[in-house]
């Protein structure tokens, strides 16, 4: 996709120069830096990284689902309309809940209430949004049931969580999500725990509401096989910061920096082989390290296999390489 | 006497559910050669984890056999079998966090199989351990460590020289990497490639991400709700899988490549059935966009494909 083109579709929310903390003044730990990123109309951008990158934090951020204390925004903006959800009050916060930004989770079991009928649940979800009459209320349970293709709403409703599959499970969750028509939806490694061929159809199931509300998608993932398949932009995250950011497309095809490199390398299944010895698998060496605040420069320096010193001095900036691909790394492209 | 070191006869395994019983491991055979390495793909339900656990005497198999370099083990649970067969027959768990000790020093974890089985004296064990530690990429020191200690990708290598402590023959790895991120499941990979060269180990790899099979197998079983649907070299399923559950999971899997546009969707329908309610016939048919009479009512059975290769559907 053209970057012109893709600056003319309408920005919905937009992150800037986040920063999230941990800890008191004394003791405080950066966990989450400069992270910046926009949201559009119709589009799903996949913010990638793996344990302990900082992608769900930043998610959560967002609907200022954190504890705080300990974990405290420290700097920074999300814009939403006239909104700035990293400053407004509580009740600014509850309008925008549900009804301007909503969210999935990973684990569709423990997000419902095991307690509640299916029926119910949905129903608080539509009332939280909308005053309805009973008639008006079963109906429009009945559109969001078969909005995430669940067979048979009228049995449905009467379910408790613990009789339906994973797979169901996130679609009732999705459900309750779509109540409040959302114009951003944050998925949360909404797939992760379901098998691949149910994974296929929710997220073919989310691109098609996708499609028919003009909802924009954050889809938080550690899987980059998604992304070429559902994903307009990429946003990649390493200890806390976005290493390269770019049109979904463009930056498989051409990665720029070594970790994204590294991680595309690191798949396996991609050469075809028989019998004898599989081939070597691109390694990157080493773990992501603890203590980030440990490290001076570029936090990916310590298992880079291109580091010089300059990389152990400072850290980049995330600054533009090509048509909306931006990167940041001193030794962008270079091969190790 | 056989050449392969692993043969499953047509082996059941019961289960009991809420006081109804199924079977979750439905007449399933499949054979194994030294030095090989065989997939066993398939979704949550469809028996391959309590097939591998059946294989290492932690379930009784209700009807069938299993051959073990000739011998047959079925009748026995772990503890009665021969100590010549444990020692030859290992096997690596998922999630490394619960299948160590959280109490007990790395080196003494990874010595206990030798001390069960009585090898060698105190020193020599220690010995051992220390080496096999080095030898998966943990430092000298990590011995004295406790597992907590460890991030997920160094546990799992404390499971990989665990199973290896008794130099086995054959390690059940059951999706050894499920658990680790895509930059460390890389280093494990490589990691166990290596040792089987070295070890000329065979391995049963079980996992649901076939891009992980497809890497290290030479031959496939995909198996759904306790059956084996299609089973056949890895190059060949790839390209030319018959059985439409095969397809679609090959479908489902996501390209990950750049370029190529979002995969055909293919028509699969709703999730995968409980294996306490198989459904009659074809299990697979509630699913199956294929579906015909036939079906409903009769279950095919696993027939040849040409060579190497058997597919079990009334139309494949």
């Amino acid at each position: 996709m053209n970057a012109l083109t893709e600056f003319a579709v309408s920005p919905v929310l937009d992150v800037h120069a986040l920063q999230l903390g941990i800890g008191g003044k004394d003791a405080q730990r950066k966990l989450v830096r400069d992270v910046s990123f926009t949201l559009r109309r119709g589009r799903t951008l996949a913010l990638v990284g793996e344990s302990g990158s900082g992608k769900t934090l930043t998610a959560l951020s967002i609907l200022r689902l954190l504890p705080d204390p300990p974990v405290r925004i420290l700097d920074g903006h999300i814009r939403f309309g006239d909104t700035d959800l990293a400053h407004v009050t509580a009740a600014g916060l509850r309008q925008i809940r549900g009804s301007g930004v909503a969210m999935i989770f990973q684990e569709p079991q423990s997000a419902l209430n095991p307690v509640m009928s299916i029926g119910r649940q949905l129903r608080e979800a539509v009332l939280a949004h909308e005053k309805l009459d009973r008639k008006a209320l079963d109906a429009r349970v009945h559109e969001l049931l078969e909005l995430v293709r669940l067979p048979d709403p009228a049995r449905i409703v009467h379910e408790f969580p613990h009789r339906l599959s994973g797979g169901m499970r996130q679609r009732v969750l999705i459900a309750i999500a779509m109540a409040g028509r959302p114009r951003v939806l944050i998925a949360d490694e909404p797939t992760t725990a379901l098998d691949v061929t149910v994974q296929r159809e929710i997220l073919d199931m989310l691109a098609g509401l996708q499609e028919r509300f003009g909802v924009a998608i954050l889809l938080i993932t550690h899987d980059l096989g998604l992304v070429s398949d559902y994903a307009d932009e990429v946003a990649v995250m390493y200890a806390g910061r976005i290493v390269e950011r770019g049109p979904a497309q463009g930056v498989l095809a051409g990665p720029l920096h070594p970790y994204t490199r590294g991680l595309l390398g690191a798949r396996p299944g991609l050469v075809r082989h028989g019998d004898g010895k599989p081939p070597r698998l691109a390694e990157i060496s080493g773990s992501v390290p603890a203590n980030l605040d440990s490290i001076a420069g570029c936090p990916f320096s310590p298992r880079c296999p291109l580091a010089g010193e300059q990389c152990r001095l400072r850290a980049p900036e995330l600054l533009v390489a090509a048509d909306g691909h931006f990167v940041s790394c001193f030794k962008q492209g270079l091969n190790a | 006497m056989s050449a392969n070191l692993l043969e499953i006869d047509n082996i059941s395994v019961v289960h009991h559910k809420n006081g109804q019983t199924f079977k979750a491991v439905d007449g399933v055979s499949l054979h194994l050669a030294p030095g090989e390495t065989l997939g066993l793909i398939g979704e949550s339900g469809c028996g391959k984890s309590t097939l591998a656990r059946t294989i290492m005497g932690l379930y009784r198999a209700a009807s069938g056999r299993i051959l073990f370099d000739g011998a047959d083990i079925s009748g026995a649970k772990w503890r009665r079998r021969s100590r010549a067969v444990t020692r030859r027959l290992q096997m690596i768990f998922q999630d490394p966090q619960q299948s160590l000790n959280p109490r007990t020093p790395v080196g003494r974890i990874v010595e206990e199989p030798l001390l069960v089985h009585g090898v060698g004296g105190r020193d020599e064990r220690r010995a051992r351990a220390r080496r096999l530690l080095e030898r998966v990429g943990l430092g000298a020191d990590a011995g004295e460590r406790l597992p907590h200690e460890f991030s997920g990708g160094q546990r799992q290598r404390i499971g990989i020289a665990r199973a290896l402590a008794l130099t086995p023959d054959l390690v059940i790895c059951d999706e050894p990497v499920s658990a680790l991120d895509l930059s460390v499941q890389a280093q494990v990979l490589n990691l166990l490639v290596d040792l089987q060269d070295e070890l000329k180990l065979s391995y049963l790899f079980i996992s649901h991400d076939l891009a992980v099979v497809r890497h290290m197998a030479s031959r496939v079983v995909v198996m759904y709700l306790g059956r084996i649907v299609e089973s056949g070299p890895v190059a060949l399923l790839w390209d030319g899988a018959r059985h439409p559950y095969t397809k679609a999971l090959i479908a489902a899997a996501p390209s990950g490549t750049p370029g190529l546009p979002r995969r055909e969707k293919r028509a699969l329908l709703g999730d995968i059935p409980s294996p306490v309610d198989r459904p009659k016939g074809c299990a697979f048919h509630t699913r199956c966009p294929l579906k015909q009479k036939i079906c409903t009512e009769s279950d095919p059975a696993l027939r040849s494909a040409g060579e190497g290769h058997a597919v079990a559907c009334h139309f494949a």
